[in-house]
């Protein structure tokens, strides 16, 4: 019974793998030599291997594509190491600390004589003798504000064609000889200004004071008489000029209605 | 200590390592060659003797142990066995390579 069993066992693993079950996990006989050459082998095939593996991380660290701990320069110090100080600043107390900005921040003094001269040389005037701190700033302001803003099509003098004074006559007409700054200004709308402003109100109080300011440094000087020549000139002016403002309001609204109704739609 | 060992014991096991991982691979080639080519390499533990280098068997052992580790590290150690079966299959037979043995064999039909 148990011989037949064994050789019923061992026939059926031989007809299944071919191979007798106890000899198939059995290792290869081989002698010293042998066990040397094939370690040999091992080490021929697999060093290579780890040599090509080798230069190909040799070759991605010169490209820079990977970066490591020991590609990293000493000088270069991603953490700052420096020594923290033993005796830290203490904090200060609320009233110190309210006395800091007092005595950090002073107050700059405006060179005012500099400025107004160097202002008015420019304009082609002789300086004038206001020396006072206040206005000088009052006119470093205003001289910001009026030469900063641009004037507009339609704020140069059409907006205010009922109060048309003598002197915004200059703004389009051919420049004359006998005003003397009209080049300077080319076509900012300051003609309308007052001139006879009193130096006495250059103190920096509020917008009146400002205004009064802007009036006496930028103001055109008056022209004497209008030619008709160039009131009909001006006047033709302001009609094309009222039909294009005309014509750009109702393309401007159209253009609104339009992007309403697609809005609307969509 | 008794309820802390109680706790740990109720916890169920952990997920392996990579360490692990690439252990039980290393292990696990190591063990295919020995079984197979007979060539009695294992990784060094508390029941396996230390390799000694006194040798040059002993040598070419460690040397052997080392490759391994860094190509299954690097996970290139599949192709590199496939190539040692195929060149080790060649030695144990006996057979030597001839790529030209054809042209010069005397009982060649082409």
């Amino acid at each position: 019974m148990l011989l037949a069993y064994i050789t019923g066992t061992l026939t059926s693993s031989i007809a299944v793998s071919g191979i007798p079950q106890r000899t198939e996990n059995r290792p290869h006989h081989v002698t010293i030599y042998q066990r040397e050459q094939l370690m040999d082998c091992f080490l021929e095939i697999a060093d290579n291997t780890a040599k090509q593996i080798i230069v190909e991380d040799q070759a991605t660290r010169s490209r820079g594509t990977r970066t490591f701990k020991t590609d990293r320069k000493i000088d270069e110090k991603d953490i700052d190491d420096t020594p923290i100080p033993i005796n830290l600043p203490t904090p200060k107390r609320v009233g110190e600390q309210n006395e800091l900005p007092q005595t950090i921040f002073k107050r700059p003094k405006v060179p005012h004589t500099d400025s107004t001269t160097s202002l008015e040389q420019q304009r082609g005037r002789p300086a004038s003798n206001n020396t006072s701190f206040v206005s000088a700033r009052n006119l470093s302001v205003a001289h910001s504000f009026v030469s900063s803003r641009q004037p507009s099509i339609f704020e140069s003098g059409f907006g205010q064609e009922n109060s048309q004074s003598s002197s915004t006559l200059t703004q389009i007409t051919v420049p004359d000889d006998n005003a003397p700054d009209s080049s300077n200004y080319g076509s900012t709308p300051t003609g309308s200004f007052d001139h006879n402003v009193d130096a006495a109100t250059f103190s920096f109080d509020g917008s009146t004071s400002f205004i009064s300011v802007a009036k006496k440094e930028f103001s055109m000087p008056k022209v004497k008489s209008p030619d008709p020549a160039e009131t009909a000139l001006r006047e033709s002016l302001c009609k094309v000029f009222r039909k294009f403002r005309e014509n750009f309001h109702l393309q401007f609204t159209d253009n609104i209605s339009s992007c309403l109704r697609c809005s609307i739609f969509t | 200590m008794t309820s802390i060992k109680a706790f740990k014991m109720t916890l169920p096991p952990r997920t392996p390592g990579r360490k692990e991982v690439y252990n039980e691979q290393i292990a696990f080639i190591l063990e295919k060659l020995s079984s197979d080519w007979d060539m009695k390499l294992s990784l060094p533990g508390e029941t396996t003797p230390t390799i000694s280098t006194e040798t040059e068997l002993g040598r070419k052992q460690k040397r052997c142990l080392g490759v391994v580790k860094f190509l299954t590290f690097k996970e290139k150690i599949a192709p590199v066995y496939l190539q040692f079966e195929m060149a080790a299959s060649s030695i144990y037979n006996g057979w030597v390579t001839k790529p030209k043995g054809l042209l010069t064999s005397k009982y060649s039909c082409f």
